[in-house]
């Protein structure tokens, strides 16, 4: 195996002050990394992550205040809460967690920096490399973090606690459900993109799951103008995507 | 008494015929009560013809009659009659009538034996009238505001029909939204007309009214006072979205990041949290279904209107009207885990097809079946789902016949080549258009099967549907693709709920009951409450409209006078007796009892005349005064004297004298021994009332009382149950078994009951 390439995404007040205290004092840590500057962790969208891991990094690092120091409040913790569902898709939809960390550096923890980079050059060393079955779930993930339904559940987890209206447990629990479902209908959308317009009936074959399940997908992305009906054939409905 | 004071009694003898002629030598009975000091005695072919009616008044004028006993059929009957006709020469109450034809000529084998009861239930009627007084009435005044409970068609029909008479409407409705079952239907009935375009109008009128004050959202939780003035208690549940900053415009629900199933669309379709259940739902205000909110703000931070609030809480409003019309209609049985619908999504609802087949439905109007979104290629209807079945409901559902035949006959014309079958028991077509409309979906092609279906059995995607063809005798099994029930209706919670909370009669199956269901069919026992629609019986759509309009009539004659009469058949307190012990406090349902002046008093016009009071009184400080203790006993002694072992059947007014009746007129004969005495309710009767006739020489007591928690007046029955319980123990004290006391429960239809029950004491008091 070739070298692991590692994108970090470092916070501009404490994690990558910590990586130039880092150099400053002369430690050394693996060169395989390459640091992004962010003006917070909570600048880092979960899309940035898989995005990198697509164009060819085999893991990201994201670098961040340690809680309670954030210079934005709680960006650091709006970082967590991603990352942690991040991991939980990976795992879902039978992807490496490990390709993906998060890490507190404060401006004074170069020597922590540099033991972050270190082991988690190590740990990449043991993950096997992603088939095109495994890029493609990715590709699934990615799709699904872009899409307006999951950025609006992403964006709203500080809101959503802070009200005191729901508790952090069910949200995590919503947004992972919703999450997962948004996986899906990317997979449902690729299969439309590639095979043409389907009936309920052949995406349930096709995505692997029951007729009932795609059916009710279907009525939903059909509520959210992700697909539209083109035809009757075999006395079901078809489906394909609008056309823009 | 001296001689010359003894009353005037004037007895009126019908022969209905041969009715009770038949059965009764009605001729020998007034020879008889001629003989009778200080009475006189008539008998007449049909006593409330205009002649028998006439022969009343005058003989009244002419012999000075004080009092007048009618012997002929129930009061049930022609009792009104006669009140109006005596009522026009003396005090409406002055008179007493012996039910000589449905509880004696109808229900007595023998001649001799009917005649005999019938001279001993008038004795017993002359007895009680001799202590009859005169009743007057009272009158309060009206508010003029109306309560509908329900926006369903019946609902919304009738608020509609009340403020076009002119009067103030609050119109609560538990949904967010108006428009009830009949917004979710597609196409209706006979004409096959669009649900949705004959409705929305009528959903606008209501909104836009200006005299509705439309309450959605909410429902009744307490209804106190009297006819007249009904204090309603009004729990309006939280939209989170204010009704005053909301314009209905329905961004915020484009980015609501939440799918749950639309209940709206049998949960066929997807609505988000913050939703409206239909696109043209009125009032067009939007509304957060909390449980599935995830807080996440989008729609809070979309709405330009700053409508969105999270924190409101639920309101509680208090409102004072004069009456109200119940129109909270109908569920669908669920049939779910029955051998009708075990888990399958190819088996579905009759509603649930509905808005299958709406344009404006989760497929917009494609006919696609759960499973996997195809087009069925054989529908299969299943009819009397869980109606006219033991096993589930007992009766018609009426609607199903004709609501499937729309619906097979709307698949058929947009999928000619789908095989559509009716499974049926008997096909009910009876309404205008109908049978004509059930010919055509012959003509097109449907077949309709006639045969009890066994049993539903899944095959991969489709479905066997297991019957017997009842034509051709032998069992057959048929494969569908989608399997429509054509599910019971059944009374909804509100129906249930409001039944409670205003404490009106529901039959054995849940629906509301009217006072009679011919003559006053949106009437209830309750003064001043009416119902409308399917919350009395499964029924469609017209005759839920026809309901409405009654109903409105019903209370535009209420509330169009200034005040409200009553008779004053009242309980009253005897001031120097009245120990304040509060016993008729506690036991009055209705509030009656004002304790707050210097005396206790009965408030007339919330008193609903049982007299339970007066059986709880320790005192002895209160009496009913159509039905005081003395007159009781009175008519009891009147009865014993002349046949000394009867039986005497205390029957309460609401449904074992109904009871008794229908015996009569089913011809189950019982014993003549057993002979009736009207009470008003079973709970009027105190310990003393249930041993006296023990005392007289009677042989055995029977009490026929309503079945448990269908008292109508609550709980008299079980207040009836505890004494008897104690009356018992008495007689087995004294030597009388105390086997010759039962109570026995029936309701109004159970004639055969009562007449089971007369039977079994005759054999335990041989």
């Amino acid at each position: 195996m070739s070298e692991p390439k590692v994108t970090a995404f470092a916070c501009n007040w404490c994690s990558y002050a910590g990586a130039d205290l880092a150099g400053v004092s002369r430690m050394q840590y693996p060169p395989n990394i390459r640091i992004i500057r962010v003006m917070c962790s909570g600048r880092v969208e979960p899309h940035f992550i898989t995005d990198a891991l697509m164009s060819g990094a085999d893991g990201v690092l994201v670098l961040g205040c340690h809680p309670g120091d954030c210079h934005y409040m709680g960006g650091n913790l709006e970082a967590k809460r991603r990352m942690e569902l991040l991991q939980e898709l990976f795992r879902k939809f039978s992807l490496d967690d490990r390709r993906v960390r998060l890490e507190w550096v404060s401006a004074s923890e170069g020597d922590k920096l540099a033991r972050t980079v270190k082991e988690f050059v190590e740990t990449l060393r043991g993950v096997s490399p992603m088939d095109t079955d495994a890029l493609g779930r990715l590709d699934n993930i990615d799709r699904a973090l872009k899409a307006e339904r999951l950025r609006i559940v992403l964006g709203s987890t500080k809101r959503a606690f802070e009200s005191g209206g729901i508790e952090e447990e069910k949200y995590k629990k919503e947004m992972l459900a919703i999450s997962s479902e948004e996986v899906l209908r990317q997979k449902i959308l690729k299969i439309l993109e590639s095979k043409g317009p389907l009936s309920a009936k052949k995406i349930a074959e096709a995505v692997g799951i029951t007729p009932k399940d795609s059916f009710r997908q279907v009525l939903a992305m059909k509520r959210r103008g992700m697909i539209e009906e083109s035809g009757i054939e075999n006395h079901a409905p078809v489906y394909r995507i609008p056309k823009k | 008494m001296s001689e010359n004071k003894k009353p005037k009694i004037g007895v009126f003898i019908c022969h209905c015929g041969t009715n009770i002629a038949g059965n009764v030598d009605v001729e020998k009975l007034a020879e008889r009560f001629n003989k009778v000091e200080g009475v006189v005695a008539y008998h007449t072919m049909f006593l409330c013809s205009q002649i028998g009616q006439n022969l009343i008044k005058d003989k009244i004028i002419e012999h000075n009659l004080e009092k007048v006993v009618v012997a002929s059929c129930s009061p049930k009957h022609h009792g009104e009659i006669f009140k109006l006709c005596i009522g026009q020469k003396l005090n409406p109450y002055m008179w007493e009538m012996a039910n000589i034809r449905e509880q004696c000529a109808w229900s007595t084998q023998n001649r001799e034996d009917a005649t005999e009861k019938a001279k001993a239930l008038i004795t017993g009627a002359i007895e009680k009238a001799k202590l009859l007084t005169e009743i007057g009435k009272t009158s309060v005044p009206v508010t003029k505001d109306v309560l509908v409970i329900g926006g369903g068609i019946a609902g919304m029909k009738a608020a509609l029909e009340m403020t076009d008479k002119g009067f103030h409407v609050n119109l609560v409705e538990k949904k967010p939204i108006i428009g009830g079952h009949m917004a979710q239907l597609d196409r209706t009935f006979p004409t096959d007309d669009c649900a949705m375009c004959t409705i929305s109008p009528v959903l606008n009128d209501v909104g836009n009214n200006s005299n509705i004050r439309l309450i959605t959202n909410s429902e009744v939780v307490e209804v106190k006072g009297h006819p007249g003035e009904y204090k309603v208690k009004i729990l309006k549940k939280p939209r989170f979205v204010r009704e005053d900053k909301c314009t209905g415009c329905g961004e915020c629900a484009q980015h609501c990041p939440v799918e749950v199933p639309n209940e709206f669309d049998m949960n066929l379709g997807i609505r988000g949290a913050i939703h409206i259940p239909f696109a043209q739902g009125v009032p067009l205000r939007y509304l957060i279904d909390k449980e599935s909110c995830i807080r996440c703000g989008t729609c809070k931070s979309t709405c330009k209107n700053e409508a969105i609030d999270y924190d409101q809480k639920e309101e509680t409003l208090e409102l004072v009207v004069g009456s109200i019309i119940v129109a909270t209609g109908y569920d669908e049985y669920n049939l779910k885990g029955t051998e009708y619908r075990k888990e399958h999504p190819n088996v579905i609802s009759g509603l649930e097809l509905e808005r299958l087949l709406s344009p404006a439905g989760p497929t917009a109007g494609k006919l696609l079946r759960p499973f996997d979104g195809k087009i069925p290629k054989s529908v299969i209807f299943i009819q009397c789902a869980g109606s006219r079945d033991k096993r589930h409901r007992l009766y018609c559902s009426k609607i199903c016949c004709m609501y499937a035949t729309k619906n097979a006959r709307l698949i058929k014309k947009d999928h000619p080549e789908t095989d559509v079958k009716v499974c049926y028991i008997d096909l009910r077509a009876a309404g205008r258009n109908y049978e004509e409309y059930y010919d055509k979906a012959r003509e097109m092609g449907i077949k309709f099967i006639r045969g009890n279906v066994s049993e539903i059995v899944p095959k991969g995607e489709n479905l066997i549907v297991k019957m017997e063809d009842t034509l051709l005798g032998q069992p057959v099994e048929l494969e569908a693709e989608l399997v429509v029930l054509s599910v019971a209706l059944i009374p909804s919670e509100g129906t249930k709920k409001m039944a409670e909370v205003i404490h009106l009669i529901t039959g054995p199956d849940g629906f509301l009951v009217p006072v009679h269901p011919k003559i006053a069919p949106v009437d209830t026992t309750t003064t001043g409450i009416f119902i409308a629609g399917t919350a009395e019986a499964p029924k469609p759509i017209q005759e839920s409209i026809t309901d409405a309009g009654a109903a409105a009539s019903r209370v535009a004659t209420m509330l169009g006078k200034d005040e409200l009469t009553v008779d004053l058949t009242t309980s009253r307190i005897i001031p120097d007796k009245c120990i304040k012990c509060d016993e008729c406090v506690e036991g009055c349902n209705y509030d009656a009892i004002d304790t707050e002046g210097e005396t206790y008093k009965v408030t007339d016009v919330s008193c609903h005349s049982c007299g339970k009071c007066v059986s709880v009184c320790p005192a002895n400080a209160m009496q009913l005064r159509y039905f005081t203790d003395e007159q009781i006993e009175r008519q009891v002694d009147g009865i014993l004297s002349e046949a000394p072992s009867s039986i005497i059947a205390f029957a309460c007014n609401q449904c074992g004298y109904n009871a008794a009746d229908l015996a009569g007129t089913a011809k189950y004969y019982y014993s003549p021994k057993v002979k009736v005495v009207m009470v008003p309710c079973s709970g009027r009767l105190s310990l003393n009332h249930m041993l006296y006739p023990f005392e007289k020489g009677a042989c055995g007591v029977m009490i026929a009382a309503c079945l448990e928690g269908q008292c109508h007046y609550i709980d008299g029955n079980i207040a009836a149950k505890e004494k008897v319980a104690l009356a018992k123990k008495v007689l087995d004290l004294t030597g009388i078994s105390g086997e010759k006391l039962q109570l026995f429960n029936m309701s109004s239809a159970e004639g055969e009951k009562f007449a089971q029950a007369a039977r079994r004491m005759a054999e335990i008091c041989q």
